[in-house]
């Protein structure tokens, strides 16, 4: 007699096909969750193998079987085994709540159902749990706050250089960096509180603080009055504060993308993984993703806009802020950027799948920029034909532009939303 | 008229109430005094009522423009596609009351999370499950054929998907509510001729197709399609 296995939330059992004869296991008290898991992942448990020996003694010779993992288990346990079909297992799972009831583990179908759904209550809740725990969701957090306090930060900063420059004007034409701008501000308050042995220890080059003196000696700008150079300090000192925080996010986004997708970080670099990583919405996702997806990735408005229109479509999204892509001459970058996203999707996929280091991506694609820098070294002759046809087609900006600044202005006019989003470009 | 228990026996479980002028949707509430959403309880003829918002629940839209015949009862079961943070679901529970049962299948962890706090853990006829509508095989919580499947999934093959659950779990005669989401099955195509596109593939399958109902201005270039399966 063949014999059905049957995995429910309350136990297992072993039927015929008439749904008679049934030998069943139950679980013990709180253990059911975790049994189920385990039944459910191909593992031949004790109570699993005893309720298999029972129906042997019961007069069942083989064995049918649903779960695909469990088959190869009960097989190698030394049991006659074939596999169960969807339409068999439907059978069963309709009649699931009478079965139990049948089984002796519930008095009736409605308390069958109230034992369904307080397993599946608690099976969610452990779902979810696991995957709460997935490490990329941690990689995705972090990049996300990097990139809003980098936001905060970038108008505190500014904020600080406007309301100084009342007092000090010449000051920003000297400093470039906003960290070292902030810095001098939080260390010395007023222009004349200013010294030379003070900005030695900030380790400004001798010339700098040479400029720094003679135009603090000979500043057009106001006095201040005790009050507003509290408030600047207030905000100074904040963004040195700020500007550790931010740097010490940066680390963690580099440390746990390392170790979660070396490869990525490894052709990507860190930062820029990470934001592909949040984008795409996990690791999972970015590996699943095709090449020419990743390659806009971040320039969504644009793309649709291009599907939408027949308008050009973008070269580069998130990827545009990869030095190798932004560093290159115009016509190079879309070349550059479908390389670089197609070595990224490789890398994406080892790091999800194999979770190992490989050697040679980066040298492989760095080999190949090159290629591409000689290749197309000179920017492209313009157009023999202008394209009329397809100016018919563009939307959007394309109107007010179209005939302006020349054909190869135009046809490079389009990395918008990428460049947008750049922000200031710290490292 | 199904045997009822509980809070609210006998009561009409869906009613159209005047509020600031206008009609509005309320449903019994099976967990008196609790809130889902936010939403307004008001109390009808000495029982508590949530006030069901279109703009928040899709299937509120669709009745308030028009749905005839809604397949969902007292005492009925319910496969639920895209149960998100069970807004709609609770408006489904609270119909087919304690005798029912939702079966709420979502796959997104941050809002499955929501869901299971806010409604399925509250409301004893929701069954929640985890899991990829994708893979209809392996929801093993649901424990027989259902008479309505409700599909709400922004996925550009959802109507593959809610034939795909049809198929396996909903009994012969049963029907089958479809939200369309036009822009996302295709941005480019024109919405009503996506509407049609979809309703053919339902048809297809052995579905009549009762109403098609757009759900503007709740939702924009979305529509339900109410079907009734008669193979």
């Amino acid at each position: 007699m063949k014999g059905r296995l049957f995995l429910t939330e309350v136990g297992v059992m072993v039927l015929d096909k008439p749904m008679e004869t049934i030998v069943a296991k139950r679980f013990p008290e709180g253990e059911a969750l975790q049994l189920y898991k385990r039944i459910e992942s191909g593992e031949m448990i004790p109570l699993l193998k005893t309720l298999l020996a029972e129906a042997v003694e019961k007069g069942f010779d083989s064995f049918q079987i649903y779960e695909e993992s469990l088959l190869k288990a009960a097989a190698d346990a030394g049991f006659q085994v074939s596999s169960l079909s969807d339409h068999e297992v439907e059978r069963m799972q309709g009649r699931k709540t009478a079965l139990m009831v049948q089984a002796g583990w519930v008095k009736d179908e409605e308390e069958a159902q109230k034992v369904i759904r307080d397993f599946a209550l608690k099976h969610s809740s452990l779902k979810l749990r696991e995957m709460a725990a997935k490490p990329d969701l941690q990689v995705i957090q972090s990049v996300q706050a990097l990139d809003e306090f980098d936001r905060t930060l970038n108008n505190v900063e500014a904020r600080v250089r406007e309301w100084y420059g009342l007092h000090f004007p010449e000051l920003d034409r000297i400093l470039d960096s906003p960290e070292s701008y902030v810095n001098l501000v939080a260390k010395f308050g007023r222009r004349d509180s200013i010294t030379k042995e003070g900005l030695e220890k900030l380790d400004f080059p001798a010339e700098k603080i040479e400029k720094i003196l003679s135009s603090a000696e000979r500043s057009r700008g106001s006095d201040l009055r005790d009050e507003d150079l509290q408030r600047i300090l207030d905000l100074a000192e904040e963004a040195v504060r700020m500007s550790g925080i931010r740097d010490r996010l940066n680390k963690h986004v580099e440390q746990t993308m390392s170790q979660i997708a070396p490869n990525v970080t490894a052709v990507a670099g860190a930062t820029i993984g990470a934001r592909l990583i949040a984008k795409a919405g996990g690791l999972d996702k970015l590996a699943r993703r095709p090449a020419s997806t990743i390659q806009v990735l971040g320039a969504e408005k644009a793309l649709f806009r291009a599907l939408r229109t027949g308008a050009r479509p973008p070269k580069h999204g998130i990827l545009f802020q990869h030095q190798a892509v932004h560093a290159a001459p115009r016509w190079q970058r879309g070349k550059i950027a479908r390389s670089l996203a197609a070595k990224i999707a490789i890398a994406a996929r080892i790091d999800f799948y194999r979770g190992t280091s490989e050697s040679g991506l980066k040298e492989n694609l760095d080999k190949r920029f090159e290629e591409i820098r000689q290749k197309y070294s000179e920017p492209p002759a313009p157009t023999a034909q202008p394209r009329f046809e397809r100016e018919e087609r563009r939307g959007g900006r394309g109107g007010e532009r179209r005939w302006q600044g020349g054909r190869n202005k135009r046809r490079w006019g389009r990395q918008g939303e990428a460049q947008k989003g750049q922000g200031r470009g710290r490292r | 008229m199904e045997e009822t228990r509980g809070a609210g026996a006998g009561k009409a479980r869906l009613r159209r109430v005047k509020a600031e002028g206008e009609d509005k949707l309320a449903t019994l509430n099976l967990t008196p005094g609790l809130k889902v959403y936010g939403e307004r309880l008001i109390e009808v003829d000495a029982a508590e009522y949530r006030m069901w918002d279109p703009v928040r629940s899709k299937l509120a839209a669709a009745l308030l423009k028009g749905l005839k015949n809604l397949p969902i009862h007292e005492g009925g079961k319910v496969l639920y596609l895209g149960a998100s943070t069970g807004t709609t679901v609770s408006h489904v529970s609270d119909l087919l009351g304690e005798s029912g049962v939702v079966f709420a299948v979502e796959v997104a962890p941050r809002v499955a999370r929501e869901f299971l706090e806010q409604v399925a853990s509250k409301r004893s006829n929701v069954i929640p499950i985890v899991e990829d509508a994708r893979r209809p095989e392996r929801y093993r919580s649901v424990f027989s054929k259902v008479d309505v499947v409700y599909c709400d999934i922004a996925q550009p093959d959802q109507t593959e998907i809610a034939l795909l659950n049809c198929r396996r779990h909903l009994s012969a005669g049963g029907s089958l509510l479809l939200i369309i989401k036009a822009r996302s099955i295709d941005v480019l195509k024109d919405p009503d001729r996506v509407f049609k596109e979809e309703g053919d593939k339902i048809e297809a399958a052995g579905f009549k197709i009762n109403q098609l109902i757009r759900l503007d201005p709740f939702d924009k270039d979305h529509a339900l399609i109410s079907a009734v399966w008669t193979e």
